[in-house]
């Protein structure tokens, strides 16, 4: 409950202040969207489990960001920035297709 | 919790009793990226943690909710900023679009603008220059300056002659190759014109533009330029010349040829209609190249280097 009332607290604020990102960091937001909903996920999953722990939580999201960031960073630096962006892209998206997955199964129990 | 250690063994081998859940080394361990991916919950952290936990007999996590609810608010701002900045994109690169747009007519009606000033400024030349003939002064042949003018393209002529209608095939062509869609070209433009100035023709204009000896008929992508000036289609290309033999001529050329099969195989349209008296305007802004006016000491400028 209390997730989901910061989650939209956090987009209202977002929406209301306007944020703008500067123009290095343009490139990394949406991978670094990718990453925190990768992290949002196992925590949703871990949370059913009752495994759920905050710290982990923080230290994934903040890893998890971080580190996508970095390699497309590091692609920018090396000329292959979109074909890294791309692959960050599918690794975490497969992570969040099987945490959704294991998070259906858990709920639905389909 | 005793099901939460099977749920993290993978087919390689059982994890229990390995502390902190290592494995050894598997068989498929240089697969590990791709088993990691198909059979490794994303999750594993927690797992991992819970039975560190387990092991280690540590006290359950302490539920801090503000902690996590603190990663989730920036979660949620970070998607909000996403969600605006490619939504502000997409607003830029339609503004940097239409302002192009804008900036593209702007030019033109500058250039039309000023070469509507240039033709008045020429008219107001022939006029001053005839009215210098007429009071017999200056030395200028009118008659030689009225045939250079025509011929060079400079001045507007009249006369019999030819109007060829090309256009661009209603419905696809039946022949793929070498029919470009059944779209005139620059280099059908530049065959028709060469034809008709092979026919005989004393004068040409192409969409409105009067060709010189230094007119440019080209395209850039899919506009035909005639004088660096894009012409829409139906192109209409006039001709002055002799209305007895320049259509004949023309059908019997190579351009002819050309057009005859363009129409057979394409479908384009080609029409030439022989009119009793075409008008054409005169070139605007053709440069003087090599006449130069003469000092002062010999009033009597040579203008037949107009050229």
């Amino acid at each position: 409950m209390i997730a989901v009332l910061g989650l939209l607290l956090g987009v209202g604020a977002g929406l209301l202040l306007d944020i703008s990102v500067p123009l290095g960091l343009q490139p990394y937001l949406p991978i670094a969207i990718v990453a925190a909903l990768d992290a949002l996920f196992g925590a949703a999953n871990a949370a059913l489990m009752g495994v759920f722990d905050d710290r982990v939580f923080v230290v994934s999201f903040v890893s998890n960001v971080l580190v996508a960031g970095l390699i497309v960073y590091l692609g920018d630096q090396l000329g292959v920035g979109s074909q890294l962006s791309t692959g960050v892209v599918v690794v975490l998206g497969i992570r969040i297709f099987s945490n959704a997955a294991a998070i259906r199964r858990r709920l639905l129990r389909a | 919790m005793a099901t939460m250690s099977e749920r993290t063994t993978t087919p390689g081998g059982p994890a229990r009793g390995t502390p902190e859940g290592f494995t050894p080394r598997r068989p498929d361990a240089s697969m590990s990226l791709l088993n990691d991916l198909l059979h490794e919950p994303g999750d594993a952290e927690y797992v991992v943690a819970a039975r560190r936990r387990r092991m280690t007999g540590a006290a359950p996590p302490r539920r801090r909710p503000w902690v996590a609810a603190g990663v989730l608010v920036t979660v949620g701002v970070l998607l909000a900023a996403g969600v605006l900045e490619a939504r502000s994109q997409a607003d830029t690169i339609d503004r940097d679009r239409a302002g192009l747009a804008a900036r593209i007519r702007a030019e033109t009606s500058m250039t039309d603008s000023l070469e509507r000033q240039a033709g008045d400024l020429d008219a107001q030349v022939s006029r001053l220059r005839a009215a210098l003939t007429s009071h017999g002064g200056g030395g200028v042949d009118a008659g030689r300056l009225a045939t250079l003018g025509g011929a060079t393209g400079t001045l507007p002529v009249a006369g019999p002659g030819l109007r060829v209608t090309l256009s661009d095939a209603t419905e696809q062509p039946v022949q793929t190759t070498g029919c470009e869609y059944g779209r005139i070209l620059d280099v059908d433009v530049q065959r028709l014109v060469n034809g008709l100035w092979a026919a005989g023709a004393e004068a040409v204009s192409v969409g409105g533009q009067r060709l010189t000896a230094l007119t440019a008929i080209r395209s850039a992508n899919d506009t035909i330029l005639v004088g660096y000036r894009p012409i829409a289609a139906p192109y209409e290309v006039l001709a002055v010349g002799d209305p007895r033999t320049l259509e004949a001529r023309l059908a019997s050329g190579e351009a002819g040829d050309w057009f005859s099969s363009l129409v057979d195989l394409c479908g384009v349209g080609y029409t030439v209609e022989t009119l009793d008296e075409v008008r054409l305007p005169g070139a605007p802004g053709t440069d003087i190249r090599y006449a130069e006016p003469v000092a002062a000491a010999g009033p009597a400028a040579d203008a037949d280097g107009h050229s």
